[in-house]
């Protein structure tokens, strides 16, 4: 579920601007950093938790509210990303667009790194995740956890919808993501509309971060399998259907546990280079994903 | 500032100066410098080829890749498996090494056929990340993540040291792949990439098949990545599977961007920079990471140079020396103006 999370994220920037976001991962790890250090007590072990301490009233938060934070960080981030870099580049090709989203992971990586050291960290998980915390269905084991990050992803999805369908941003960002020019004409700004989805794009990657950091454990390192996923269901999905995200990310996530299981020569080390090559399957067979437009383009 | 006109005396002098320095500057360092710092360069050299392939493919023949890494490593380890695993000795590994490159690089490229534009940068993106988990996972072959150390090293002839013959030998094998580059950037199968680069459909209105161009080109381009990868190898003798991570690749695109793709001169200063950056940080005992300063070069040469250092390169030179094309068929008078 996880990955349909960040598959959402990626899709939602290419609906508004027609690029991939390489970097979407790392503004997730940043986020999530941010989060954890609104969770923690001044320590001298934790960079910018004496800094909290000393300028954000009620440190250290309740992890819920450290997580509202990250999501708060992780939109600001985004917005800013897009408005410095991704805007003065993008109109002037493809490849200028990918290697600057390329340059960006690589410096969010990079400044991770400086700030918060290569060290692996505990997160505290979002929803209640002692031995005993489950509930019994029919023999299986539905453990809170699950059922919470479930939920969480479920009614942000549930959100997000009733946000493109029903309010006149939502119609705005449909405008625009089908007709720029048109939509400039009838007086929407392209521009803001572009920074409300990175904004929305960067919540939702800091809250799947803070969702995923439990199991993951966080690092710098941390979201770039997830990226890979994501990217995997973001494309098997089709890159342009926020609802093909979701079930494209449930389905890699399925296929990586049973592939992993049940395959014995695959086995769980080689879950990541199965799932891509079924996106690389499913990519020869529909060029645009399972959901996604399909698109005459010229040779 | 003087001109010189293409192919006159004066321009071939000017070419030979050229290359001379270029050589000498190049050797040099191995019998000046101790061994530590005089490596560095071995291993330059050996990412300028590296680099040499990856302009290639996203400069001139306009396809992007972000798995450049994973051609390396494939180098690398034949390299090191035909040396420690089947006793060959490593000049038949260096021969072999672009050969299995190139394989691997056209399987990537006939997937990038069919996998076009936005697509494509995520597939690339998965087969650098998957490429190190295919290591460990078949490590009877490869070592997996201990790595697979290079056993018979060279012997270097009297009166040299080994680095410093490891050194010769990278510094000649990056001469032919660059001579090789040149005259096949030049020859009609370079243009023919270049025309389907351009524009695919005229290309092919010419004759030219554009989807065995396209994946040729793939091929090269990592062979030539290989033939890096194997140099490498010979500079650092083991390789390990935790080496050819992602940001592994991601650094050598960045690299090869800010050099400036398309451009040979691109490779040498992308080469530079790969091992420049992370020497000026460590002598500077800064704890900043070299992604960070990739990253940020990348963005900043993106956003104000398309062209790379090299173009920043070529107009500085330009205000010394230009060249002035020769038109074929009118002798060429004094005082035209540079084209």
């Amino acid at each position: 579920m996880i990955y349909s999370t960040i598959a959402l994220a990626l899709v939602i920037v290419y609906r508004a601007t027609g690029l991939l976001n390489v970097a979407q991962g790392e503004l997730s790890t940043m986020s999530t950093y941010v989060s954890l250090v609104l969770h923690t007590k001044a320590t001298p072990a934790l960079a910018g938790t004496g800094f909290a301490a000393a300028l954000v009233p009620f440190t250290p938060w309740p992890w819920w509210a450290c997580i509202v934070g990250g999501m708060v960080f992780g939109a600001l981030l985004a917005v800013v990303v897009e408005f410095l870099v991704i805007r003065r580049v993008a109109a002037r090709s493809g490849f200028a667009v990918i290697s600057a989203t390329v340059g960006t992971l690589l410096f969010l990586n990079g400044l991770v790194e400086r700030i918060w050291r290569p060290v692996v960290r505990g997160v505290p998980p979002a929803f209640p995740n002692a031995p005993a915390d489950y509930l019994s269905v029919g023999g299986a084991r539905l453990r809170y956890l699950t059922i919470g990050t479930v939920a969480t992803i479920a009614v942000t999805l549930a959100l997000l919808w009733l946000l493109l369908r029903f309010t006149k941003l939502g119609l705005a960002f449909r405008a625009v993501s089908s007709v720029p020019e048109a939509s400039r004409l009838v007086g929407i700004r392209p521009g803001r509309v572009t920074s409300v989805g990175w904004a929305i794009a960067g919540a939702i990657g800091a809250l799947a971060g803070a969702l995923v950091a439990p199991t993951v454990l966080l690092e710098p390192q941390m979201m770039v399998r997830v990226l890979i996923f994501s990217l995997v269901a973001a494309t098997v999905g089709g890159l342009d259907s926020l609802g093909g995200s979701i079930i494209g990310g449930v389905f890699i996530g399925l296929a990586q546990t049973m592939i992993g299981g049940y395959v014995g020569f695959i086995g769980s080390s080689l879950s990541l280079p199965g799932a891509l090559a079924l996106m690389i399957a499913i990519l020869l067979y529909r060029p645009t994903g399972l959901f996604g437009t399909r698109r005459v383009e010229r040779v | 500032m003087f001109g010189v006109e293409r192919g006159s005396a004066a321009w071939r002098v000017l070419v030979a100066v050229g290359a001379v320095v270029a050589v000498v500057a190049v050797t040099a360092p191995a019998f000046v410098l101790d061994p530590i710092p005089a490596r560095l360069f071995t291993r330059f050299v050996a990412l300028a080829v590296v680099l040499l392939g990856l302009q290639l493919v996203v400069g001139v023949s306009g396809q992007l890749s972000l798995c450049h890494g994973v051609f390396v490593a494939v180098g690398s380890y034949t390299a090191a498996i035909t040396n420690t695993t089947w006793g060959w000795p490593i000049w038949a590994g260096l021969l072999l090494s672009p050969v299995t490159a190139f394989v691997a690089g056209s399987l990537v490229g006939v997937l990038a056929l069919r996998i076009r534009a936005t697509y494509l940068g995520p597939v690339t993106l998965g087969v650098a990340v998957a490429f190190p988990m295919l290591l460990k996972r078949f490590s009877w072959l490869t070592g997996g993540a201990t790595g697979l150390p290079l056993l018979r090293e060279m012997s270097p002839p009297a009166g040299l040291a080994l680095h410093q013959w490891n050194h010769l030998v990278s510094v000649a094998v990056a001469f032919v792949a660059f001579v090789l580059m040149r005259n096949l950037q030049q020859s009609a199968i370079g243009l023919s990439v270049r025309a389907v680069a351009g524009n695919a459909f005229s290309a092919s209105t010419s004759g030219v098949d554009v989807r065995a161009t396209r994946v040729r080109a793939f091929g090269t381009g990592a062979a030539f990545g290989g033939l890096g990868g194997a140099l490498l190898v010979i500079d650092t003798p083991i390789v390990g599977a935790d080496s050819y991570d992602l940001f592994r690749s991601l650094g050598y695109y960045a690299a090869a961007v800010v050099g400036g793709v398309g451009s040979m001169l691109g490779a040498v200063l992308g080469g530079l920079l790969l091992i420049g950056v992370p020497w000026v940080l460590d002598t500077l005992g800064s704890r900043v990471g070299p992604n960070l300063v990739f990253g940020a070069l990348l963005v900043v040469s993106v956003a104000l140079s398309p062209g790379g250092l090299a173009v920043a390169v070529q107009r500085g030179m330009g205000l010394v020396v230009t060249v002035r094309e020769r038109i074929p068929g009118r002798p060429a008078k004094s005082g035209d103006e540079p084209t």
